[in-house]
């Protein structure tokens, strides 16, 4: 299974906004996963909390109005 | 070890457009017609502040009058038509049903096939050990993307939520799976503002609007179904006359018409029934089960073959036990 990650937030942070700007970096990576009947079982522990959704968003979403698309808040 | 499907519900929203109403806008449309070809009376689309997460969240409420949600371990939220851009909109979820904050949830991007790919993520899970109940839920509002005159895809599609709990189970209930991929079709069905690729910019109207190729999508659809539908047989090592009840995507009555006459199926065993509620997406698997149940179509100790087809290309199929 190849697995993938890759994000290009910065095409969402104002110009202006120079505290999210220093945070976020742009890269790719690309994971090639198989079976290995000799290698440890990895063990998860997985957490949502919705409840923090305006912390992180870009307010401007796919269904909402309003073209300030490019514009990360982050709290 | 297995996983079997314990729930389902749907909500459709509230507001119903009928071919007696596109017949008003467009006189050279027959609404009789229109029904007679494509086999859809009407379609139910969401209002202007109803998103695919209220349809999905409506769909889970009802499903969560039956189950303790506190079991709930994992969520699996297929949309194409999410709430933001980011945040996910299966965390959204969690927040909105109060479900325990020590689960997974994720979106994941799939429209006709999606449900098909939500059961075998789910049942990978599950097998796996990860979470013993995954709530899958489908939302889709394709009528915010569909231009006001854009007649053929508004005839067609139609917006809802469904919501599905897959849980453990001593015997597998749910088959062996078989996926399809071709990116190569990619621009036949597509909606292509507010993209990366398009630097997020939005067209002059201020929506993002559906693109679809209906004569590639048929091409697609009758080159790639029949083998698919061969194989998920023989990967399950059945016959075909071992199959129950056939449910592919409803797409349209002459799509599916074209391919049971071409597979040469008995038409009395396939599901035919989007006259209500047309095509709406990732939707009408689920709906057409729950139906189906209801309706005693099937019943306990049948074989039912499920197919997803659409947008990416993607494509993929299982047989369940009832």
């Amino acid at each position: 299974m190849l697995l993938i990650a890759g994000d290009t937030i910065s095409k969402y942070i104002g110009k202006e906004d120079a505290s999210t700007r220093f945070i976020f970096g742009d890269a790719e990576s690309a994971d090639l996963l198989t079976k290995d009947e000799n290698t440890n079982t990895m063990f998860f522990s997985l957490g949502t909390d919705g409840s923090g959704w305006q912390n992180l968003i870009i307010p401007a979403g796919v269904l909402e109005k309003g073209n300030t698309m490019r514009i990360i808040r982050l709290q | 070890m297995g996983a079997k499907i314990k729930l389902i519900e749907y909500y459709l929203p509230e507001r119903i457009l009928t071919n007696e109403e596109l017949e008003k806008v467009y006189p050279e449309w027959s609404a009789s017609k229109l029904e007679k070809k494509v086999g859809i009376k009407q379609r139910h689309i969401a209002g202007p502040n109803e998103t695919s997460l209220d349809l999905a969240a409506n769909a889970a409420t009802k499903l969560l009058e039956k189950e303790d949600k506190s079991l709930i371990d994992f969520v699996l939220f297929c949309t194409q038509s999410p709430e933001y851009l980011l945040p996910t909109s299966a965390c959204l979820l969690q927040a909105k049903l109060g479900l325990r904050t020590e689960i997974g949830a994720l979106d994941f991007n799939l429209g006709c096939s999606g449900y098909i790919y939500g059961l075998a993520i789910a049942k990978g899970m599950i097998n796996a050990g990860l979470c013993k109940n995954v709530l899958l839920v489908t939302g889709e509002t394709y009528s915010k993307f569909i231009a006001e005159d854009d007649i053929s895809n508004r005839s067609i599609f139609g917006d809802a939520g469904t919501a599905t709990i897959v849980t453990y189970s001593d015997e597998d209930m749910l088959g062996e799976f078989v996926f399809g991929t071709d990116g190569n079709g990619a621009e036949n069905l597509i909606v292509k503002e507010l993209s990366a690729r398009n630097s997020y910019i939005l067209p002059n109207n201020g929506r993002p609007t559906l693109y679809m190729n209906g004569p590639e999508i048929f091409n697609f659809t009758i080159e790639t179904i029949p083998p698919l539908l061969q194989k998920v047989i023989a990967k399950n090592k059945l016959q075909v006359t071992d199959i129950n009840y056939f449910i592919l995507h409803q797409a349209n009555k002459y799509i599916l018409e074209f391919l049971i006459s071409e597979m040469c199926l008995d038409i009395s065993k396939c599901h035919i029934d989007m006259l209500n509620y047309g095509n709406t997406v990732s939707n009408t698997i689920p709906i057409a089960l729950k139906d189906s149940l209801e309706q005693g179509r099937i019943k306990e100790g049948d074989k039912v073959l499920l197919a997803g087809f659409g947008v990416g290309y993607s494509w993929g199929s299982t047989i369940i036990n009832i």
